[in-house]
Formats: C-alpha cells, structure tokens, sequence
C-alpha cells in the first residue's frame, strides 16, 4: 500500500480532538478579559481608528476656532515641531485629558458592555469621541495620521499624566537638546530634562531619551515617535510612582552660590574627550567675555546640589580618566595660576562644584545627571576653545 | 474581522492542533487563549499573505514552541495517561482495540523525526495544503513535498517496527 494512503485511516481517527462546549466557553471569556484589559490601557482599539479620526478631523474643522498663541505646525521648523509635542508631553497633569479619559472609564463601567456590537455602540457615544478629539487637537497637527493613531493606541502620547493623576507632582520641561543624525536628517534624538516637583517645593530631576523621525512623504509632520532603547523612560515612571523615596535626605540640598561668594574676571576650562577607545583629544581654553562667562555660569544658579558623600566622590575621582569631562576653572586673568572655583561636568550628565582647584572629586555634587546641560555648556566652551 | 467570530470560527481548529503537539487539555486550552491574544494584537498587522486559518496556527505554532522553550522540552505526540479518544461509541472490543491501535500510531509518530512530525501533524491531520504548511513551517513548497514523501516512509517503517498494523486490525506480538 502507497505509504500515502496506508495511514489515512488513523489519521483521521486523530483529528477527532474532544473539547468541550465549557472549556470552549472559558477560554474565550478568559480572551475577552485580556481584550477588554488591554483596551482599557490602550484607550482604544487600533482597528477602529480611521473612523475615528475621520470624526475627530470632522469636529476640528467645524469647531475648533485656533487660539491667538496657537501657530499652525505648516510654519514651524522640525525642531519647534517637536518642542511643540515636548511642551505638551511633559508639562502636567494634563488635567483636560485626565477628565476626559474618567469620563470614557466610567461611562464603560456604567455601560458594561458584554459583547463585541455592544462595546462598538460604546465608541459611538460623545464621552468617545470627545476623548479622542482631544487627542487630535493637541496632537493632531504635528503627527500624522498613522502615527497619531498609533501614539494613542501604543500610548506613547501623554503616557506619564495617567501616573501624575491623584498625586500632588507636578511635571515641567526643563530643557531640550535636539540632536539631529547626521547621515539620516529625518531622524532627531532629544535629551530631554524634565523634573517633578511636589505642593512642598521638593523637586527632583530625570533626563529621557527620545527619537522622533519625520515622515518623507508629509514633511513637517512626525511620522515616528519612540522612546528610546535605556532612554530612561521606565526610570522616570519609578520616580514618580515613588517620588518620596526620591526626595527623602533633601534637607541638605541647596543651590550653587559660588557666584556671590567670589570675585573672578576669567572663565577657564580644560575638556578631556575620547575620540576612540585608546586615543583622547585635551582641549582647553579662557574668556574673560563677561557676557559669555555669565551666560554659561547662569545655567548652574538654579541646579539642586548636595555636599558629596565618600562615595560619590570615590565614584567621580575613578570615573575622571575615564570619561570625557570639562573642568570649569574661575580665575582672574592677571593671575591665572589661582583658580576660585572648579565646576567638573561629567559626560554622564553629573555635575561637581568645588572652592579651589579640585580636580572634580570634592565639594558638592548635582542630585540629578543633567544631560542636557553637559551638551549645552560642551557647546558655548567649544566656542572659545584654543584647540 | 471581530474577535469572537474569529474565535467561533477558528478556535476548534487552533486547539486540536495545539492539543496534538502539548496532548495536555489545559494547557492546550490556555495556548490556544495566548494565540487569539496574540492574533487580536497582531491584527492589523495581518496584511492576509495567507488564509486567516493559515496565519492562526503560524502563530499557535510559535505560541506552542515558547511554551515548550520554556518547559525545555519539546515533546508531540506522548500518548499519556491523560490522553482520551471519543470511543463511546464503540463496543468494549472495538474500543480497546481502537484505542491501543492510535496509542501505538502517537508513540510512533513520537519517535520520528521533529520535522517530520510537524510536516504529518499539519498535512494529514490539520489538511494544510503544501502552500499552508510552507508559510506555517517557513520552508519552501518543495521542502514540504520532500519532508512529507521522507516522514511517510519513516512512519511506515517504524510503525510495522513497532508492530501495528494500520488497516485496523492489531497485530499481536
């Protein structure tokens, strides 16, 4: 017999699989409950979304009457685009949206719908689609459509508010530095500073990384918007979620005062940067341009610091040789071989004040890397740099 | 398309075919939860390069091999204590020798190849043409031709080894 055919018999016998009409029933009750979960954390399921934001487009038009501060994003550089989105991201609560999206958990609670047609009637109702539409208005403009679709569905668009909610934090943007790819001009990679702050004044800060990429086929408009590998993004959500363990020991945390303290006409400093993993470039230069040295001192006046434990400068002093670092010496320009004060500014984003010529090891320590501010001071040090 | 007519529709077929590789009622139901989950996520990414059938159990397949990445051990066709066959409605005689008869087809199945086994498990059992069992497998329509033509071969050998007789009637030893 054809090996073919000889076991067709048996064969057949083993498509017969017992399952019963209960364990049947179980399963697709368990599957629905993960469903509806993750529609609940998801705000909306992806498949109904043209529609939605054809409605949502619909009631912008009709409706929506643009405030005089509100500027169209079809004017606005790659960079104000994604200000724009940071501004809104990572300054709240969100209040509005906060609301809106109560409304729609309870009108679902109230409603309980118990099939597919009965949750689709639910995304019909106003407390829908006035959720959704505020989406588009603060968004709408500077994504596009698939991508708005996907930052709503993915929760990439006010994904810490939810987390601010019932809290007394308050989020702000502190600062931005847009770095775009060199070899891919679509593609740009901010360091963002942001800090939360609670009704007592307590402050922390957290740097994040993000990438957005700017679609080809509608410029102007972000067609990416991902958070970074190790951007800091789950870090950020544990510092709120536990914002007293991160504030706790703050009553020794100050601000730099450095500036009323001493007396110095000249601004130094000596950079140390890695070009590959063997060779590094020193570079080093001075000012005595009042209005540069203020405009790079004034970024460290409000800059929460504490006095460094052993630790952390054991820490430090081992990091030193190796990692790039600028070392900020204030000096006076007639005697340049007395240095005031020594400001060590790690590539890691720590920061280290110290009286005196410290090589960066002693004194106080930022509470926070500050990312952002170790580019933005590289850059204005760059300027004046001999070498 | 909705998820609960997908799932009315396709669920038995996802299930038998899971069943047949973990042969664990359970566990065969909770893979086949973690399929339609996986399905309704991946959804609109579903862009129909086959039949939704088709594309099922790709997806039960790679929810079935996690699992048994995760228990070590990959394992089809284990005729266990477990294991029960719809014989109600045969006579004592007739059961029993149905149900030692399909005992001896799994533990030989079991002793084959694993890529035999797959190739038979979908073509035989799960009617999966040559083009359905290609995109599950991620092999060429030729490879499923020759796997099919070797696994045959292989099951008569060791099945007649282990003393069946497939016409349905048992040889004794």
């Amino acid at each position: 017999m054809e090996p073919s055919k000889e076991f067709d018999e048996l064969f057949e016998e083993m498509k017969e699989v017992e399952r019963s009409e209960e364990a049947k029933r179980n399963t697709w009750l368990a599957l629905k409950g993960r469903i509806a979960t993750k529609r609940k954390r998801n705000i909306f399921p992806a498949f109904i979304s043209l529609a939605i934001v054809a409605i949502a487009t619909f009631l912008i038009i009709t409706y929506s009457i643009p405030s005089e501060t509100e500027q169209s994003a079809e004017s606005l550089s790659n960079e104000e685009i994604i200000r724009a989105v940071l501004e809104r991201e990572y300054n709240g609560p969100d209040k509005e949206h906060l609301r809106l999206m109560n409304d729609w958990m309870k009108f679902q609670s109230e409603r309980n719908a118990k099939n597919q047609e009965e949750y689709d009637e639910l995304l019909e109702s106003k407390e829908y689609k006035d959720f959704m539409n505020y989406y588009q208005t603060t968004f709408g403009e500077y994504f596009t459509e698939n991508m708005l679709t996907k930052a709503i569905s993915t929760v990439m668009v006010f994904k810490y508010h939810y987390y601010l909610e019932d809290t007394d934090i308050e989020m702000h943007l502190e600062n931005v530095e847009i770095k775009q790819e060199k070899d891919h001009p679509n593609i740009y990679r901010p360091i963002i500073e942001v800090s939360l702050t609670n009704s007592q004044g307590q402050k922390i800060f957290h740097t994040l990384r993000e990438e957005f990429i700017f679609s080809k086929s509608e410029p102007g408009k972000i067609g990416s918007y991902n958070v970074a590998k190790g951007g800091g993004s789950i870090e950020f959500r544990e510092k709120i979620e536990n914002f007293n363990s991160y504030v706790g020991g703050n009553e020794d945390v100050r601000t730099p005062s450095f500036r009323k303290t001493i007396s110095f006409d000249t601004l130094c400093f000596n950079g140390k940067i890695f070009e590959n993993e063997n060779t590094q470039k020193n570079i080093h230069g001075c000012t005595s341009d009042r209005k540069k040295i203020n405009s790079i001192l004034k970024i460290f006046d409000h800059l929460p610091i504490k006095e460094a434990t052993e630790q952390e400068s054991r820490k430090r002093a081992e990091a030193l040789p190796q990692m790039d670092n600028y070392q900020i010496y204030l000096t006076n320009e007639v005697d340049k071989g007395t240095t005031f004060y020594t400001i060590t500014l790690y590539e890691d984003g720590v920061l280290m004040f110290a009286p005196g010529l410290d090589l960066g090891i002693l004194g106080d320590i930022t509470t926070a890397p500050h990312a952002v501010i170790y580019e933005k001071v590289k850059l204005m040090l760059d300027e004046f740099s001999d070498n | 398309m909705e998820m609960e007519k997908l799932y009315r529709m396709h669920s038995d077929r996802v299930y038998s075919y899971i069943y047949l590789l973990v042969r664990h009622r359970e566990c065969a139901e909770d893979l086949t939860q973690e399929t339609f989950y996986k399905a309704y996520k991946g959804l609109e990414a579903f862009n129909k390069q086959a039949s939704t059938a088709t594309w099922l159990l790709k997806i039960a397949r790679n929810v079935t091999y996690d699992y048994f990445r995760r228990k070590r051990v990959i394992k089809f066709f284990s005729f266990d204590k477990g294991h029960d066959l719809e014989t109600n409605a045969l006579s004592p005689e007739s059961r029993y020798e149905q149900k030692e008869q399909l005992a001896r087809m799994f533990a030989t199945l079991s002793k084959l190849k694993k890529d035999y086994q797959e190739v038979l498990l979908l073509r035989k059992i799960q009617e999966c043409s040559i083009q359905e069992t290609a995109f599950i497998l991620g092999w060429t329509e030729a490879k499923v031709k020759m796997k099919m033509t070797r696994a045959l071969e292989a099951l008569k050998k060791e099945f007649h080894k282990e003393g069946g007789h497939p016409n349905g009637t048992i040889k004794r030893i």
